[in-house]
């Protein structure tokens, strides 16, 4: 079977897909393949109070080797040194297989409570690491677009834009929070996302001047994204310091402890974007050591919330 | 000299008619003259030269801001006093200005011949010292426990000590961006290094780091081609991009890829077979030490085809065939034009840009020369609209307080690091993103914190060249000094003295021991590498206020606004600082709060500082 009809296979998954999807009308947002599923629920998911949390495994992660297709023999006949031993795997069928590091996720499956879309890309994939994540972050290859799929997303749920809608969680902002009409809360370490001031500057630090017909565009880039910072540093610091939590995240949390502290303190923000730091994935040697090291964090850090009994989809 | 004196000479002066005028007070009587702020809209793309007639304080403020790291107002005023054809040609041909108090880079002598080749990793040096009985220039104990220890402990003291030198060079590259005579001279050095990025993290040579930037310093102005050579036989960029590997039979692409998707090119203008095809023509190409080596049995000489072009190509022979490409100048022209000048470059004008580089053969000065007069550089579009980045920011910042060394306190690379940017370390081979990337909510807080950070130093400050963050290594080091054996030290976890005492077991049998190699490694790199000098910002706010005459509140906040800012605030911003001001002294009289002046004048200025007007140049 050809991985063309690997792919064909997985277009029943759509249902489940649908279903994780719904709350957030991903409308023209979303590349075609979410479209015609979404379009139809975007004025219903602009009125509830679903989160999105999209954790990127940068580098990036080979996704035939975390649910890897044992069923198939031409997984085994192109990868005669990568490809994972079927005893190895925690199997959810006949034919798929979680890697080894996974342990949790075939039950979550099993419970309805994952949806898997395997085999996303684009035809003529560029080698360029750098043009492929800006594909990835942008939803759209070969276009020339300058807006990430999750501001985009933002922008059709929002038109005009809303404070806070967007948090990215990072050193820098990513492509994929990039947006039209807002202004993503970007920050890195919530105990330090503040500014260090006296007293009496305080009342001064306040106003944040509006944009004129002076004003030019970099310069009101500028004033917004102070105004960001003015309105939502003393609230992240604040969840930040309020949050306790029995949960274990594991020796490498992610970010999920900071933005679960977020949404505890109820913070009006909708899109959660992080990401694993540096290119964690970013390998041309020796992957199966690091991207199974890595994919046991990535569970360790996430089976914490399956547990909590909140009512999360995983996607 | 009393006050009343010193003020009654002053007037003596002026009565006498001598150039009373403060500084400040002759350059902005020479302004009011002739022009402000940005040329017309309709200058924009135009690439013709602006005229005397268009020339003033605050043009000239314009270019030494793009084309070096700004000024004092007297900087300022020497470029604004010659003609604008005058003033750029002082920046650009600086081979010229005398930099001759610059003094050269002091290593603290870490090095040494036994450490090439450097192993790729920990484990290769300890199977070589396993294999032939020495590694790293230290050879393997004949007897004992933890035979192999001296050698892990070379290891780990030459990836601390190159760290550690690295920083120290960084400060040597940051207080040469800030005295030198020829700031574009280091403006261009700063733009290649992060078009041609290499990341000491990888390379682990400071020295080849500072090799890089010599040749940065000698073609940075002069042709392209002999940068690109030179870059492409450069052993910091070798080590970077895995050029040991690429070899005859098994040609690794990373090298011909990023030279042409990054360095010359960009993505879409060549194929992939073009890149398997250019990676044969480097194959062989090599450094020993800091010396680049062709490896004639490693190199493919025969007949390849690239891009169009037959023939049994070498690595030069490439850079010529990519060189003649037309889009080659475009790419390297419009990225020098995003980076001086604005990010939005229409296809147009990147292409009459590419032409002048072609023109000129890949001289990069004329290139230079033109943005720089070009009525384009003073529109409106070009005007207080480029984001500085973190590098930019404090030595800018520097020169404008007038200081002449970068101070020790804060930390001149946890700063611009904590800012997304830190010299020799770039994120990754396509260097920084620059414009508003710079920018987040967060970053923005920083950079405010920053200015606080120099205007009131931190008491608390621990200078990470003194002190190891890892707090594995101070765990080792305290129980290493208690007298705890080297097991019991590195077994991590809370175990004190009592517990390690209660375990007869004590010390394992084993070849080295990588965590007591790693406190030992720092504490061999701190003995030699020499101390980052840690004076605080040695600042005089109350005699600037002094020497220029400011009389009231609103004189000093006026011009406080005109050294330090680029764009204009708000009138409501301006009036709120003159008011704060007013209530910090108690009064809007300078000369009533000259004895307490200079804690006010500090805070004012941290607010300024923190503007987000401050971040534009």
């Amino acid at each position: 079977m050809s991985a063309h009809d690997l792919f064909k296979r997985e277009l029943t998954r759509r249902q489940v897909l649908r279903t994780c999807l719904c709350g957030l009308g991903v409308s023209a947002a979303m590349p075609a393949f979410f479209g015609k599923a979404a379009r139809a629920l975007a004025a219903e998911a602009a009125d509830n109070d679903r989160i999105l949390v999209v954790l990127e495994l940068s580098g990036g992660n080979d996704g035939l080797n975390t649910l890897a297709p044992y069923g198939d023999d031409a997984y085994y006949r192109h990868r005669p040194t990568i490809g994972i031993k079927r005893e190895r795997l925690r199997k959810i069928d006949q034919h798929f297989g979680f890697s080894a590091g996974m342990a949790g996720f075939e039950r979550l499956f099993k419970d309805g409570r994952l949806a898997i879309v395997h085999g996303c890309g684009y035809d003529n994939p560029s080698f360029s690491h750098f043009t492929s994540m800006a594909y990835w972050h942008t939803a759209a290859p070969n276009s020339g677009e300058e807006y990430g799929w999750v501001g985009r997303l933002a922008d059709g749920l929002k038109p005009g834009g809303t404070p806070s809608f967007i948090v990215n969680i990072d050193e820098t902002q990513s492509l994929a929070v990039r947006s039209r009409d807002h202004t993503p809360v970007v920050f890195d370490d919530p105990s330090k996302f503040s500014r260090r001031a006296f007293f009496q500057e305080k009342p001064v630090f306040e106003h944040v001047a509006d944009a004129d017909g002076d004003t030019n565009p970099s310069q009101k880039y500028l004033l917004n994204v102070a105004r960001s910072a003015r309105d939502t540093s003393a609230l992240v610091r604040d969840a930040w310091a309020h949050y306790r939590t029995p949960i274990d995240y594991g020796i490498v949390p992610l970010d999920l402890p900071k933005i679960a502290a977020l949404i505890e303190a109820r913070m009006p923000t909708r899109l959660y974007y992080t990401a694993f730091r540096h290119n964690a994935f970013d390998t041309h040697v020796h992957q199966a050591d690091l991207h199974g090291r890595l994919l046991t964090y990535w569970r360790a850090s996430c089976a914490t919330w399956s547990g909590s009994g909140a009512p999360i989809r995983w996607c | 000299m009393t006050r009343r004196v010193k003020w009654g000479c002053l007037a003596a002066l002026g009565a006498l008619g001598l150039a009373a005028l403060t500084p400040h007070a002759r350059g902005l009587a020479a302004a009011e003259r002739t022009v402000r702020g940005a040329g017309p809209a309709a200058w924009a793309e135009d690439l013709s030269p602006i005229g005397p007639d268009d020339w003033s304080y605050d043009r000239a403020a314009h270019l030494l801001e793009r084309a070096g790291f700004g000024g004092t107002p007297e900087e300022i005023e020497r470029l604004a006093g010659m003609t604008p054809d005058a003033a750029v040609r002082r920046l650009v041909d600086y081979g010229t200005v005398d930099n001759g108090h610059l003094a050269p880079f002091e290593h603290s002598g870490v090095h040494d011949a036994g450490l090439e080749p450097f192993p790729p990793s920990r484990p290769a040096a300890t199977d070589l010292a396993r294999k032939t009985g020495e590694a790293l220039g230290v050879k393997v104990k004949p007897q004992g426990n933890r035979r192999l220890q001296p050698v892990a402990d070379k290891f780990f003291y030459w990836l601390r000590a190159s760290r550690l030198e690295t920083n120290r060079a960084a400060y040597w590259w940051a207080n040469r961006m800030l005295a030198t005579n020829r700031p574009l001279e280091e403006k261009m050095a700063l733009f290649w290094h992060g078009h041609f990025a290499t990341n000491e993290d990888k390379v682990r040579d400071y020295r080849k780091m500072l090799l890089q930037l010599d040749l940065f310093y000698r073609h940075g102005t002069g042709n392209f081609r002999d940068l690109l050579i030179g870059v492409a036989r450069d052993p910091a960029m070798l080590a970077f991009l895995d050029a040991g590997v690429n070899v005859k039979g098994a040609p690794n692409e990373n090298f011909a890829r990023e030279i042409m998707e990054l360095f010359t090119m960009g993505v879409g203008n060549y194929s992939e077979a073009d890149i398997r095809e250019a990676a044969r023509a480097f194959t062989g190409w090599n450094f020993v030490d800091l010396t680049f080596v062709v490896n004639r049995e490693q190199h493919d000489d025969g007949e390849k085809t690239v891009l169009g072009h037959t023939g049994r190509f070498d690595g030069v022979d490439m850079i010529d065939i990519i060189l003649e490409r037309p889009v080659t100048a475009d790419f390297i022209a419009g990225k020098i034009y995003r980076y001086f000048v604005r990010q939005e470059l229409p296809p147009g004008l990147r292409a009459r840009l590419g032409g002048v580089l072609r023109d000129n053969r890949y001289a990069i000065a004329p290139l230079l020369r033109t943005l720089f007069l070009s009525k384009d550089f003073y529109s409106r579009a070009s005007w207080g609209t480029r984001i500085k980045s973190p590098v930019e920011l404090a030595v800018s910042t520097y020169r404008k307080l007038g200081l002449r060394e970068i101070p020790g306190v804060p930390d001149f690379n946890e700063v611009t690091s904590s800012l997304g940017q830190q010299l020799f370390r770039p994120p990754t081979v396509a260097g920084w993103a620059q414009g508003r990337s710079w920018i987040t909510p967060g970053l923005l807080l920083e950079r405010g914190n920053f200015a606080r950070d120099v205007l009131f130093p931190d008491i608390a400050f621990i200078p990470p060249d003194r002190y190891p963050s890892d707090e594995r290594i101070r765990e080792v080091s305290d129980k290493i000094a208690q007298g705890l054996d080297i097991t019991s030290a590195t077994m991590g976890g809370r175990a004190d003295g009592e517990m390690a005492m209660s375990n007869k077991m004590a010390d394992r049998d084993e070849d080295f021991n990588t965590r007591y190699a790693s406190f030992r490694g720092w504490q061999m790199a701190i003995e030699r590498v020499k101390p980052i000098p840690r004076h605080t910002a040695q600042l005089a706010l109350t005699a600037i206020v002094r020497s220029e005459g400011l009389q009231t509140t609103a004189q000093v906040v006026d011009y406080f606004l005109m050294r330090f800012l680029r764009v204009p605030l708000a009138p409501d911003d301006r009036q709120r600082l003159i008011d704060f001001l007013g209530a910090e002294l108690g009064t809007d009289r300078v000369e009533v709060a000259e004895t307490y002046l200079e804690e006010p004048l500090r805070v004012l200025l941290h607010l300024i500082m923190s503007t987000p007007e401050y971040e534009l140049g």
